[in-house]
């Protein structure tokens, strides 16, 4: 039985970025929508929201996403909360990497905002069915 | 030397006059000092021959002073330097000339003048010594080198002689004999000169060997430097490219509310531009990856049908851009490949696309699936002008653009077939072509029933296509 996906946290420093998502996944996907410019405000803002997925750039200023990842599963209550990775690198060996450092999977930038709700939904039914 | 602009002077001959100036040492060599007359003259026997000829010396020469007080004024030119002399000869404006054997030998023969002008015993004017010079005053000097050239052994200087001033030390030279010595002299040298080339060239290769190392190790900087580059800027192209086409995709998609119908008009070119710049930033990463053996497959079981069906459906847009119909012909529904998927249709939106772009509009562009004898070929039909036969040979090629896509203002990097032909050959297939001017092309690839390592189960492997 695959819960149900409520509350996203976007993590991303691009602000153009953040409001197409954060549009295209409360429009179309019907989701609630946290965003964090990175990964400090993002841990210190955990608990409050509480998410049940969260979206994850990889290239952040300070902390990198993996390192943001690192940490928030340091975090009591976030130790198995999916995160989807957002990079804009094509390289396999990067993509195989982030999907190896504990992230249920990763989107390339660039998506397609219409499509990406969907996209968020395929993802989680997936690693709740496996 | 007079003016200070050389301190030593290798041999001179010996004069009152320049010992005043000149601190003479060792001496080096004895040599003679001719009149050299051109071989149509008559033969010239004493100084009274040469009355009727202006003779030629380089001013301030020994041979100057020689000959001032025993020929009169008119009879002597001087010039600043032996190549000026020569001029004057090749001109035909001097006839005859004075100096030391050696150098006008050198001089003649330099000038290419050699076999023109004769000198013998009896136009010889005097026998010298050369001796090394130096300033006056500069005794040091004269004594330092005098004590180095004691250390050359009588033998030595012999053949040091012998190199530089042989022809001086033979009081008849018959201009024949000169020739013959310069032909053996030639063919000697010619038998050194392969041992010296030989012994340079072994230096030069290695040298070169050198060269083209360090030059294949910056190459290969560069590339890495260039792979580098590409990474960093496709990221940093990627990024604003996805809040263009995500911004345009939530308008054209309403969800940013209504607008109006050439708005919207406006938003679908915008939209349309900025996947084209996606799909050429992908070309140029997919082939970058390519050359330095990046591109990996994840192979899996593919039915074929549903392959076709998802490439035709994804590549609508082109069919519908260029008023063409995309039509499907014997799917073979029950036909497995092994592939990577998105690689294929990779494949497939290149051919569908370039099917399309080169279509008039309302043809018919045909997909077609057969069974070969090495398994599955999947074939692209148009209607179209056909390929130039003069771009046949370039079409696979790495930036491969026709005369005719310029013309006709299509779009594109010319990389789409390249990147193609990698992603077959790394599935074990074969992409070709066929086509007829005025009635099409036809674009196919096969792929074997069994794509060997790949087949089973193995999810990833390098390309293998360099």
């Amino acid at each position: 039985m695959t819960p149900e996906l409520t509350n996203i946290l976007y993590i991303e420093d691009e602000e153009y970025l953040q409001q197409i998502v954060q549009m295209a996944l409360e429009r179309v996907g019907g989701f609630t929508v946290h965003l964090c410019i990175g990964g400090e405000q993002a841990l210190a803002e955990l608990d409050e929201f509480s998410p049940d997925l969260i979206l994850l750039d990889v290239r952040l200023p300070k902390m990198s996403g993996p390192e943001v990842l690192e940490e928030i599963r340091k975090c009591a209550g976030f130790e198995t909360t999916p995160v989807i990775f957002v990079t804009a690198s094509v390289m396999d060996e990067d993509l195989d990497a982030y999907r190896n450092s504990g992230a249920i999977d990763v989107i390339s930038k660039p998506f397609d905002p219409m499509k990406l709700s969907d996209e968020i939904r395929t993802i989680w039914k997936r690693h709740h069915d496996v | 030397m007079k003016r200070g602009e050389a301190d030593l002077h290798a041999g001179l001959f010996f004069s009152d006059a320049r010992a005043t100036y000149l601190e003479y040492g060792s001496f080096l060599t004895e040599t003679e000092t001719h009149i050299f007359a051109h071989k149509q003259l008559p033969e010239i026997e004493d100084l009274n021959g040469v009355a009727p000829y202006k003779v030629g010396v380089l001013a301030g020469d020994f041979v100057e002073n020689y000959l001032r007080p025993k020929l009169p004024r008119g009879n002597i030119q001087s010039f600043k330097t032996y190549d000026a002399v020569m001029s004057a000869l090749a001109k035909g404006e001097l006839q005859v000339f004075a100096a030391d054997t050696p150098t006008g030998i050198y001089h003649l023969q330099k000038s290419g003048l050699g076999f023109d002008f004769r000198f013998d015993a009896r136009s010889r004017l005097y026998r010298n010594k050369w001796l090394v010079a130096a300033k006056r005053g500069n005794k040091a000097l004269i004594d330092f080198v005098d004590q180095g050239m004691q250390q050359i052994g009588e033998d030595e200087r012999g053949a040091i002689v012998e190199k530089w001033v042989s022809l001086g030390r033979e009081p008849i030279i018959p201009w024949e004999l000169v020739i013959y010595t310069f032909l053996a002299a030639l063919g000697l040298s010619g038998v050194a000169a392969i041992i010296v080339w030989s012994r340079s060239l072994k230096r030069q290769i290695a040298l070169r060997t050198r060269e083209l190392e360090a030059a294949k190790t910056e190459a290969e900087r560069a590339n890495e430097s260039k792979s580098r580059f590409l990474a960093t800027v496709s990221h940093e192209l990627r990024t604003p490219l996805t809040a263009i086409g995500g911004s345009l995709s939530l308008i054209s998609g309403g969800v940013a509310g209504e607008v109006s119908a050439d708005a919207k008009k406006m938003i679908d070119i915008a939209d349309a531009s900025a996947k084209r710049l996606n799909r050429l930033i992908n070309d140029i990463l997919d082939f970058e990856k390519i050359r330095s053996g990046k591109m990996t497959y994840q192979f899996q079981p593919l039915v074929l049908a549903d392959l076709l069906n998802q490439s035709i459906e994804a590549n609508r847009y082109y069919a519908s851009q260029y008023g063409v119909a995309f039509d499907l012909k014997t799917p073979l529904p029950e036909a497995v490949i092994h592939g990577d998927q998105d690689r294929l249709m990779q494949v497939m939106a290149n051919l569908l696309s370039n099917a399309a772009k080169f279509s008039e509009r309302g043809d018919r562009v045909e997909i077609q699936a057969d069974e070969t004898e090495e398994g599955i070929r999947v074939s692209v039909t148009d209607q179209g002008a056909g390929i130039p036969e003069t771009f046949q040979n370039d079409i696979f090629g790495e930036f491969a653009r026709s005369e005719m896509a310029d013309l006709q203002h299509v779009s594109g990097t010319g990389l789409g077939l390249s990147i193609s032909k990698s992603i077959v050959n790394a599935h074990h297939g074969k992409i070709d072509f066929d086509s007829e001017i005025e009635r099409g092309s036809r674009f196919f690839f096969e792929l074997p029933i069994s794509t060997g390592p790949h087949a089973d189960g193995d999810t990833k492997g390098n390309c293998d296509d360099t």
